[in-house]
């Protein structure tokens, strides 16, 4: 892949005081101030200053929940969860660099007002602004809103026969989704304003586009209401466990998000890697390959040891019957040479990068931006648009009249 | 509060009403001039902080974006010779909570392609990150033609609008106070971070929400965010007068605006409320010279401008209900006679619907044509909305100061003719003249949008609490 840095791409995911469910119960005042905008600069700043290339924010839509199925309301839980496309737009003016990634729940959101405000996320980080896409079968959450009926997901057996339909429905209705932001942020031309005085026109209405999508699940008319954004179109991630989310990404996304290694045996990075092709074989993507980012809880110590007690204290907090978190990514615990070395053997894989989920903000974010960030980084690097650090080009509008280039 | 006995705020003579400002971004409509070579983007986040920083300078309580969910049209083909495009409104508030302290920031959101629990949680988060600065003008939209941009589609009745709106913010409410004042513990010893289990719990069945589940955010600095409602029928008097914080309406002469303020107070103290939290927010523009006639030359100059030939033709067309593309400007008047109804439904999409007697009008229209001698474009000019406001700094403060001492508002919502330096002459020449009578503060002395706007800092419920079922 083209690189204009020459380092792999490194994503920090923010999310709450820590990925570790304990997180909270060793950083109460962060907690309860975890919806501020002073408690997200903080984070964030010195992260844009290391050069990290992206940070992201999850969207549990409801109350957070401890992993997979429907999220149960806990009074020992964190219980705050911010908009995270208004905290990432909040950070676009104080930062530089970093690109500014919020997840977003295609399920029960709009695909028109997503897409505006991904689009006015890019204008006003002069071209920093990706999304996640997230489908969600869980009826807790399809509760919130009241307008969708979706059976309770078991958990029991990931394969009932109620949540595998479930999940059919939002996976294509998310990739209904993901055409029609692709398809409302071409639908103005980059030229379309004009400004003509000596016709009166503001914008040449040539280059402005009904997208006329009609699916099975949704109908947008179009055009956007926002003018084509620095980005063109902002990239657009996708984390995949299930095949219906790697089809997804292959159909739609720039970049995608996986394992690299156990808990799916089989799946190491290299296999990862060939799931991502196959998939985009199977698809006939067109557009550039997908990115692959290695999804890495990290529990980081001084020695293995450290990190190792430091799990264990952070599982009695979150289980005090007993238990361990369960993670969907690859943990790893242990000293920052321990995590250096796995991002080399993924990286000699083929992973194009990594996205960090530092189990506690408190403790590995500052072990990270000392001993482990300046190792993978480029602290120096230029302001690039997001697009630009994957390497991936600006694209012309879908509705654009073809060129000479073009036709050659 | 006796550290701001000493504040100048509170030094204005007794009995002096304040003077509320908000600071309009310049909007897509014919009102924003874009052939002006003053004129900037208006898509640029650098424009809106530009526009949000000029207010704050001046003590304005609030910066307000409109709110637009189609491109407007004209028979399936969009409308090009105003302003168009704009961005998400929610996104850009957001993003000036991190270039500005005090400001409030208030946004349009529809009741109608929006759904409660989404837009609680985006207010509340706003509202947090900016240290309660968050505010929500809440709309309505009935037509499907805005409609075919969402899942929801466009099948609201009219009628039904005000329903659901009533129903939509009552719901929003309850969620921005499902969290009690002590429910955030954070006890690491106890292991609780919420008092209980139950914490931001809710569940709401009515006509239009069916909703249940737990809210994600601690209660936030205004605990409710500001509400204005926009909407002048009966039915929005009668939703503004019981749900809102203030009304965002139209400006009037000086004798209809003190009927509709008082008609509006009125049906607040009916509703059990004090009608001074009920605050009267017209929309207003405005023209300033350095003398009187500067002013209206200035005045008269922008109108021209905001007056091409092609947008005359344009809203001519929404009165004769015919195609009129054909026609001059600088000519006559068309000289065939108005339709009742438009000949063709997608001339005008997406425009408001005059609710005149074409006929009368258009007759009227050209004996004025007729006695002035006035081309069509000329016509347009003359007949078409005039600044609020024209004259120099000190008239236009005496004007403001004098509407609003009198009753006719509570304050105004300034809308700029340009991006995005539109409002600096008036921010830095005229608000001064106002804080010189005491009827603006000299500085922000509330810690939240409420505060600033004498809007009461806890809200008194005015909806049930969702817990229980009706």
């Amino acid at each position: 892949m083209s690189d204009p840095v020459g380092t792999p791409v490194v994503a920090v995911a923010l999310d709450g005081v820590g990925w570790h469910p304990g997180a909270w119960r060793r950083s109460p005042e962060e907690a309860r101030r975890s919806a501020t905008a002073a408690y997200w600069r903080d984070l964030v700043l010195p992260l844009d200053d290391a050069g990290v290339d992206v940070v992201t924010w999850e969207d549990p839509f409801g109350i957070p929940g401890d992993g997979y199925g429907e999220p149960a309301a806990r009074a020992d839980r964190l219980r705050v969860a911010p908009e995270p496309v208004l905290l990432a737009s909040a950070l676009a003016p104080s930062t530089r660099r970093v690109a500014l990634v919020p997840s977003v729940v295609t399920t029960h959101t709009e695909p028109f007002h997503v897409a505006t405000a991904v689009a006015t996320l890019d204008h006003a980080s002069l071209g920093r602004a990706g999304v996640r896409l997230r489908a969600d079968a869980t009826r807790t959450r399809a509760r919130l809103l009241g307008r969708r009926d979706l059976p309770p997901l078991e958990t029991a057996t990931r394969d009932a026969p109620l949540s595998l339909a479930a999940r059919d429905e939002v996976f294509a209705d998310a990739g209904e989704v993901a055409e029609v932001l692709g398809r409302l942020w071409d639908s103005w031309e980059d030229d379309a304003e004009i400004r003509d005085a000596t016709t009166g026109r503001f914008v040449d209405r040539d280059r402005l586009h009904h997208i006329d999508f009609v699916g099975d699940h949704l109908a947008v008319k179009g055009p956007s209401i926002v003018p084509r954004s620095p980005q063109g179109r902002p990239p657009v991630l996708v984390l995949a466990h299930d095949p219906r989310a790697f089809a997804l990404a292959a159909a739609a996304a720039d970049v995608v998000l996986v394992t690299p290694d156990a808990p799916y045996p089989g799946d190491d990075a290299a296999g990862s890697v060939a799931r991502v092709r196959a998939a985009e074989a199977a698809a006939g993507r067109a557009e550039p390959p997908l990115r692959v980012l290695g999804e890495v809880d990290v529990v980081l110590g001084a020695t293995r040891e450290e990190a190792t007690r430091r799990l264990a204290e952070l599982d009695a907090l979150a289980h005090p019957g007993g238990g361990a978190w369960r993670s969907d990514a690859v943990v790893v615990v242990g000293t920052p040479v321990d995590l250096l070395a796995r991002a080399d053997t993924w990286r000699a894989a083929g992973l194009d990068g990594l996205r960090l989920r530092p189990a506690e903000h408190a403790v590995d974010l500052p072990l990270l931006l000392e001993h482990v960030l300046p190792h993978l980084v480029d602290a120096g690097r230029p302001v690039l648009t997001l697009r630009e650090r994957l390497g991936l080009e600006r694209p012309r509008s879908r509705y654009a009249a073809p060129t000479r280039e073009d036709a050659s | 509060m006796s550290a701001g006995a000493e504040r100048p705020a509170e030094r204005r003579p007794p009995g002096r009403r304040q003077v509320r400002l908000g600071a309009h971004f310049p909007g897509v409509n014919a009102t924003s001039v874009w052939s002006d070579p003053a004129s900037g983007s208006h898509i640029d986040f650098s424009s809106f902080v530009h526009m949000a920083r000029t207010a704050e300078r001046s003590r304005f309580d609030f910066f307000f974006l409109a709110e637009g969910l189609r491109l407007r049209e004209k028979k399936g083909r969009i409308h090009d010779l105003d302003v168009v495009g704009r961005p998400d409104t929610l996104a850009v508030l957001a993003a000036l909570s991190a270039v500005t302290e005090h400001l409030g920031l208030v946004g349009t959101l529809t009741t109608t392609y929006n759904e409660p629990y989404e837009v609680a949680r985006q207010l509340a988060t706003l509202d947090h990150l900016s240290g309660g600065r968050a505010g929500w003008n809440a709309v309505t939209s009935p037509d499907a033609f805005t409609g075919a941009n969402f899942r929801r589609g466009g099948f609201l009745d009219r009628a039904d609008r005000y329903d659901r709106a009533a129903e939509f913010v009552t719901v929003v409410r309850s969620l921005w106070r499902s969290w009690g004042v002590d429910d955030l513990v954070a006890d690491t010893d106890g292991a609780r971070f919420v008092r209980d289990v139950e914490v931001g719990a809710f569940s709401h069945r009515g006509r239009h929400f069916d909703v249940e589940g737990h809210f994600p955010l601690p209660r936030s600095p205004q605990v409710e965010p500001v509400v204005l409602q926009a909407g002048d029928s009966d039915a929005g008097r009668a939703f503004g007068a019981t749900h809102a914080d203030g009304i965002f309406t139209l400006a009037r002469g000086l004798d209809e605006a003190r009927a509709f303020s008082a008609d509006l107070k009125g049906r607040a103290a009916a509703a059990g409320r004090d009608p001074d939290h009920l605050l009267i927010l017209p929309a207003a523009t405005f023209a300033l010279g350095d003398t009187t006639e500067e002013a209206e030359r200035h005045a008269a100059e922008v109108r021209r401008a905001q007056v091409s030939g092609a947008t005359a033709l344009q809203f001519l067309e929404r009165f004769y209900n015919r195609d009129l593309s054909g026609y001059d400007p600088d000519g006559p008047l068309p000289d065939v006679e108005p339709l009742p109804e438009p000949e063709d439904p997608l001339l005008v999409q997406g425009q408001v619907v005059p609710t005149v007697d074409v006929v009368a009008q258009v007759r009227e229209w050209r004996e004025l044509a007729a006695a002035k001698g006035l081309s069509l474009r000329d016509l347009v000019v003359e007949v078409s909305a005039r600044q609020t406001f024209v004259g120099t700094a000190a008239e236009i403060a005496e004007q403001i100061d004098h509407r609003v001492q009198t009753g006719a508002a509570d304050g105004f919502i300034l809308v700029p003719h340009l991006s995005p330096g539109g409002l600096d002459e008036l921010a830095e020449r005229v608000v001064p003249l106002l804080q010189e009578r005491g009827s603006v503060p000299a500085s922000y002395t509330g810690r939240t949008l409420r505060e600033n706007l004498g809007l009461p800092a806890e809200p008194p419920v005015r909806s049930h609490p969702v817990r229980s079922h009706p």
